[in-house]
């Protein structure tokens, strides 16, 4: 398998804040990756960064953004544009305002073919056709000349998703993809990524927060929880026996998972914020497994049970702490 | 007790020339301390119906009784404090402006309750009660976090003691952590006042774990309603089951091997003849297309399909 995106420690900082805080992220072809969090977590902007969508305010720094060996993070704004749209792309997660709502969703679609000079002039309106096909766009010929605010939330994801992959990517990026859509319509969007993923050999990181969604595609996942990854390992071990406490607690809050009991488990407190940082493991105020050596010093990701975990005490298959002073 | 009672509700918008029939005929009960949650998918008229439910707007036909009086006439206005609202989006649903306080006293205050000094000290035991600090009270929303202020949201809702609180997704917002401790908070509630909950999601998980009846709805109508059991562990309408298979689940025992479905819902403002999810569902035939299932007892629940007996499983 060949490594498409490469990056090592990555942080990404608005002012005083640690959006980001050191992530290492690579994908192969052909390879599911899901980054999972909550709201602040990281995902989106790391995410952002790498693409450089960024807002100024935002200051990006790395130890290597390198896609299929290409330097990113020192790219120049015209050889970025050169890659992206073309052998990376992106999926937003609200398509009705990531559309342009003045142009029909074909017009839209060739654009990305027009800029990168992806197909002769000449055939760009089959390829529009084709591509809309492609997605499950029923009569493309006629939806083509539809404006967004005349499709459905789901048929505007899929014109999204036939304009990102219009180029034929090797990566493709999909954030919270799903997330506006009805199940039944995710359900749709999500076997059409992983056929695309799957036929194409493309490489796809799908960021999401919603862990059903991560055990249904994901192959490889990656835990994210205020800027730093948590853990990750593969998505079936992920889900069997979770090593860090913060996994091992979000997964015990779902409702899908405490069927039978009245209350729910909950985490408590919330995600630290800009002034409330911790100087140790930036879980510990919030773990039932806490001691003072977290409170003292941040964990690093290592090895342990065969997963990438970022705690001092990584938890064996009982879901106990191993290690951890009684 | 029945504390909120629906029969043939129907809202029509009109739509230039045509109707939009967000709900067409939908009946149900909800007893004391009971949770009746309405599932369905974005335009099935699961959130116009809370509105109708919490008589925030008139319906077209059909009538809704609140502790068993019919909401009609000058009764209305004393029966919409028994059936108060939480919204899905707590950013958009508290005033930037005021204070926690403010808002948890605003409900009293429009309808006369107590002194000035004993609707201060309700707010502070209601802000004791749904779990916040004392000094929330004086406090404004963006201080808040999301979780926070669905906390106030229920606590505002709370103020005037209604019997029903009609919640329109109100966890959908929230992150995992942060929906479990207000699904806790709202159960918790429920077990201290009696309070009964019309709970509109589209979460079938949340759903499962909330509520003991579920009404499914497609298209402005019931296609299946009955028992938490007995509707979502063995759905007997395609449309149910389509809804189950396309949920995700984290349990790989749970996920169903399903197809993901073509096409829509139909057109809310077309008329149509026949079964609404005809046109997507996998088992229609030539009747389905013409008429109309009307919803009867299947297997201990009520559903809208010409073959649920063939439907099992």
């Amino acid at each position: 398998m060949t490594t498409l995106l490469d990056v090592q420690n990555l942080t990404v900082d608005f002012g005083p804040f640690h959006a980001v805080e050191g992530i290492d992220l690579t994908v192969a072809a052909g390879e599911v990756l899901c980054v999972v969090g909550e709201s602040g977590s990281g995902k989106s902007v790391s995410m952002l960064a790498v693409m450089g969508l960024l807002p100024r305010t935002g200051r990006v720094a790395a130890e290597r953004v390198a896609f299929r060996g290409a330097d990113l993070l020192h790219a120049s704004p015209r050889g970025r544009r050169r890659l992206i749209g073309r052998d990376m792309a992106m999926v937003f997660q609200e398509p009705t305002t990531s559309l342009n709502p003045c142009y029909p969703i074909g017009w839209q679609i060739a654009e990305a073919l027009r800029a990168h000079a992806a197909v002769p002039r000449a055939a760009i309106r089959g390829r529009v056709v084709e591509l809309l096909g492609q997605v499950g766009v029923p009569a493309p010929e006629q939806r083509m000349r539809a404006f967004p605010h005349q499709l459905s939330g789901g048929l505007n994801q899929r014109a999204m998703i036939a304009m990102a992959i219009a180029c034929d990517p090797a990566l493709l990026i999909a954030d919270e993809p799903t997330t506006a859509l009805d199940v039944t319509v995710q359900k749709g969007v999500l076997d059409l990524l992983v056929g695309l993923q799957r036929d194409r050999g493309m490489g796809l990181v799908l960021i999401t927060h919603d862990m059903g969604v991560v055990a249904e595609t994901a192959q490889r996942v990656q835990v994210m929880y205020a800027g730093q990854v948590m853990e990750e390992q593969p998505a079936e071990p992920l889900f069997a026996h979770p090593r860090h406490p913060y996994t091992a607690a979000l997964l015990d809050a779902l409702p899908e998972r405490a069927e039978g009991k009245p209350r729910l488990p909950t985490i408590p407190g919330v995600v630290p914020g800009a002034e409330d940082r911790p100087a140790g493991c930036l879980f510990a105020p919030r773990c039932r497994f806490r001691t003072p050596h977290c409170d003292a010093e941040r964990p690093a990701l290592r090895m342990a049970f065969g997963a990438r975990v970022r705690c001092h005490y990584p938890l064996d298959d009982a879901g106990n702490p191993t290690g951890r002073p009684a | 007790m029945t504390v909120l009672e629906a029969i043939d509700v129907v809202r029509h918008y009109p739509a230039g020339r045509k109707v939009l029939r967000a709900v067409d005929g939908v009946s149900f009960q909800l007893m004391a301390g009971g949770t009746l949650a309405v599932v369905g998918e974005s335009g099935c008229g699961k959130s116009t119906l809370a509105r109708l439910a919490a008589l925030m707007e008139p319906s077209t036909a059909g009538s809704i009784e609140v502790v068993g009086q019919p909401a009609a006439g000058p009764a209305r206005r004393t029966l919409q404090l028994q059936n108060q609202m939480v919204f899905q989006n707590p950013y958009a649903s508290l005033n930037p402006r005021r204070t926690i306080g403010d808002a948890l006293i605003e409900p009293l205050k429009i309808n006369r309750r107590g002194t000035r000094a004993e609707r201060a000290a309700d707010a502070r035991r209601m802000l004791d009660l749904v779990g916040l600090r004392p000094e929330a009270f004086d406090r404004y929303p963006h201080q808040f976090s999301g979780g926070q202020r669905q906390r106030v949201a229920i606590a505002r809702a709370l103020m005037l003691r209604p019997a029903v609180v009609t919640a329109d997704e109100p966890v959908s917002a929230l992150d995992v952590s942060v929906q479990a401790q207000v699904l806790n908070l709202m159960r918790d509630l429920q077990d201290e006042l009696g309070i009964a909950y019309l709970f509109i999601s589209h979460d079938i998980s949340v759903v499962r774990h909330m509520a003991q009846d579920v009404l499914v709805m497609y298209a402005g109508r019931p296609a299946e309603q009955g028992s938490r059991d007995a509707v979502l562990n063995r759905p007997r309408h395609p449309y149910t089951q389509l809804l189950l298979a396309s949920t995700p689940f984290v349990d790989p025992a749970r996920r169903k091997a399903a197809a993901a479905v073509r096409g829509e819902p139909p057109s809310p403002v077309e008329p149509i003849p026949g079964c609404a999810f005809a046109s997507r569902c996998p088992h229609a035939t030539d009747r389905c297309q013409v008429e109309r299932p009307l919803l009867r007892p299947v297997d201990g629940r009520m559903v809208a399909c010409h073959y649920a007996e063939q439907m099992a499983g």
